[in-house]
């Protein structure tokens, strides 16, 4: 086994099951993923996917906030749990959806960073510390000025976003899991948010997975992205590449339904006489034998139903899907 | 005529000591048959705005000056919808989808009981049976099954409850539908579903639609004409294509600009600062502390909306002769 500089998941599955009233259900959030990203050189990785298709889940295993039942990840060719939680987290680091739920509003927004730079022993005098809070918040411009006093309430959702940010890069990680960091933000704010991911990539040579379901900014800031259907990764490969000539039908599907703020390129025509085609439940999307995607599939074939596609490989982009069975 | 004209108006939210001046000092008028849509940042006062239209002006918002008029289309001097009596036109003349309105749904009650208590409020001159069958061809004729009015709310996706509080909001045809983000909380093809309905009801019905996002290639996609928000003020309204190709306010440029797009990969830069309080906004132009073109006067005066051409009007000095 090579020691790769990074995250490696291997094979990796997490079920879950529904219970309602007598009868249960089992489905798998995740089925059989198998992902590398690198962290020398840095790079950003997108996972992209409607709601519900397993992608939080993910995120969540790599955090070692809920654990695999099947497979195994592995941090720079050590698996996760066998890391000391606390070395574990100064490696890896999460920034959550709403920054207005990762504050505790009652309490002072610096003490959070003041906490997390104790927690982890970085420095003990007060002095030292202040340093260390006002350097990792000029690295997302900030400074301690700015925040010193204040609660989290008196700052906007971008502020505070980049505030967790800077909470964040206290421990100098190698890795961010950002897990849909900007839904929850206004567009003229996201690029900002964005942009600092970039700008962190580039300077403090950090690889983040950026997850989220916003494709525009995912083609703006991502090297390499992954598509994500009912627990299985559909396609991955080079960003720029995917969603400019997206190959699978669910890719093609989020790229068709995506709305661009271009009034020449309007999707949605008065004529347009498409049929809202009901989606089917979850649950029962993440049951089917074959492809997930067969029910929706617009060139769905008689092995979609009965077989989960493998990979194969185009150039340098992986797909899951029978159609490109030539190209095993 | 236009269906319904704005004068003036100022709306407020008092809290202890502090006005929050959420709308301030906001003229426009729309048009009949069209999609108008309301952009800006969160906290510009955009939804202050279409509840004030809506009527819906309870404490602490109220209502500080200026005044609305309705244009409906059987109104006279004896009927017509002022400020006093719109809460007994809402749904029938007026309705408003309001910001998560998939959660307005009672989570205890079947959707068939949602529509029971709006034949209560709103139609009991029909008789239920009537009324039932009216909804039942309604919905049928959305595009959504019937057998949803069975189901409980928990029961249906985020979609199918945002068509079916739309739905609902159609019901009676209505002149004017006001829709707050209604598509903010949606997955990607559900949100280009439920704008398909929307315009599907608006080529039917002939009605007008407010729409209020901060999604501004929801804006692209759907509008006719766009009114864009800063801080309490409408900065900038024009057509949709015109705003778009030949943006003339600051603000707007800088927010076009800092839109990521597909197969554009240029720098992009986020809009310098940050959104200015409202119980304290800046004198002058509220833009000039972000803004890099700020003169002296925009310092000391208020720019007033002016039309550039018949389709645009933009509120900046710059642009003053």
């Amino acid at each position: 086994m090579n020691a790769m500089e990074g995250i490696s998941i291997k094979n990796v599955t997490k079920t879950y099951s529904q219970r309602i009233l007598f009868s249960k259900k089992t489905f798998n959030a995740v089925e059989n993923v198998s992902l590398d990203i690198t962290t020398d050189p840095p790079e950003i990785f997108s996972l992209v996917g409607e709601s519900g298709s397993g992608k939080s889940t993910l995120a969540n295993m790599i955090l070692q906030l809920i654990k695999p039942d099947i497979g195994e990840i592995l941090l720079n060719g050590k698996k996760i749990n066998d890391f000391e939680m606390l070395e574990f987290m100064k490696k890896i680091q999460p920034i959550f959806q709403d920054p207005f739920d990762s504050f505790d509003p009652m309490k002072k927004t610096d003490l959070f960073i003041y906490e997390t730079v104790k927690n982890f022993n970085i420095a003990r005098n007060k002095d030292s510390i202040n340093y260390i809070i006002d350097q990792c918040l000029q690295k997302v411009g900030l400074n301690y000025q700015m925040i010193k006093g204040r609660y989290p309430h008196e700052f906007s959702g971008g502020q505070l976003q980049r505030i967790a940010i800077a909470r964040a890069l206290v421990v100098k990680p190698l890795f961010l899991v950002a897990d849909e960091p900007v839904s929850m933000l206004d567009a003229s704010l996201r690029i900002s948010i964005v942009n600092l991911f970039k700008q962190l990539k580039e300077k403090e040579n950090l690889s983040v997975l950026y997850i989220t379901h916003d494709l525009s900014t995912a083609y703006y800031i991502s090297d390499r992205i992954g598509v994500m259907l009912r627990g299985n990764l559909v396609e991955i490969g080079n960003a720029k590449e995917i969603l400019g000539e997206p190959l699978h039908p669910y890719t093609q599907f989020l790229m068709k339904a995506l709305l661009e703020p271009d009034p020449d390129k309007t999707k949605i025509s008065l004529f347009d006489n498409e049929k809202n085609e009901e989606k089917m439940t979850e649950v029962s999307e993440y049951q089917l034998k074959g492809c997930k995607y067969a029910n929706r599939c617009p060139n769905v074939k008689k092995i979609c139903r009965e077989k989960n596609p493998e990979y194969y490989y185009i150039k340098n982009r992986k797909i899951k899907c029978f159609l490109y069975e030539e190209f095993k | 005529m236009s269906l319904l004209e704005i004068y003036e108006i100022s709306a407020y939210y008092v809290h202890n000591n502090s006005t929050t001046k959420a709308v301030d000092n906001v003229s426009f008028s729309v048009e009949e048959n069209e999609i108008f849509g309301i952009a800006g940042e969160s906290g510009c006062g955009k939804s202050t705005l279409v509840k004030t239209i809506y009527g819906f002006i309870e404490p602490p918002l109220y209502l500080d000056k200026g005044k609305i008029i309705y244009n409906f289309k059987d109104s006279n001097e004896i009927n017509s919808v002022t400020k006093k009596n719109i809460s007994s036109n809402w749904w029938k003349k007026i309705s408003y989808i309001p910001q998560g309105s998939m959660n307005v749904l009672n989570p205890v009650r079947r959707i068939k009981k949602f529509f029971r208590n709006l034949w209560k409020a709103h139609s009991m001159n029909l008789s239920y049976e009537k009324y039932y069958n009216l909804v039942i061809s309604h919905l049928h004729h959305l595009g959504l099954p019937a057998d949803i009015l069975e189901y409980y709310p928990h029961q249906l996706s985020g979609g199918m409850k945002q068509r079916v509080v739309i739905a609902a909001a159609s019901l009676f045809h209505p002149e004017l539908i006001v829709a707050d983000e209604p598509t903010s909380a949606l997955d990607v093809g559900v949100q280009l579903d439920v704008l398909r309905l929307l315009i599907k009801i608006q080529n039917e019905y002939k009605n007008t639609i407010i729409i209020v996002a901060h999604d501004m290639s929801v804006m692209a996609n759907f509008c006719s004409r766009i009114a864009i928000m800063y801080a309490g003020n409408i900065v900038e309204v024009a057509e949709t294509k015109a705003l778009f190709k030949n943006p003339l306010h600051p603000y707007t440029k800088l927010l076009i600009d800092s839109l990521p797009k597909i197969g554009d990969i240029r720098e992009l830069k986020a809009i310098p600062g940050s959104p200015p309080d409202l119980t304290s906004p800046p004198s002058g132009c509220k833009f000039h502390p972000r803004c890099h073109f700020a003169k002296n006067i925009c310092i000391k005066e208020e720019p007033n909306l002016k039309k550039i051409t018949i389709d645009h009007a933009v509120a900046c000095h710059l642009l003053e002769r």
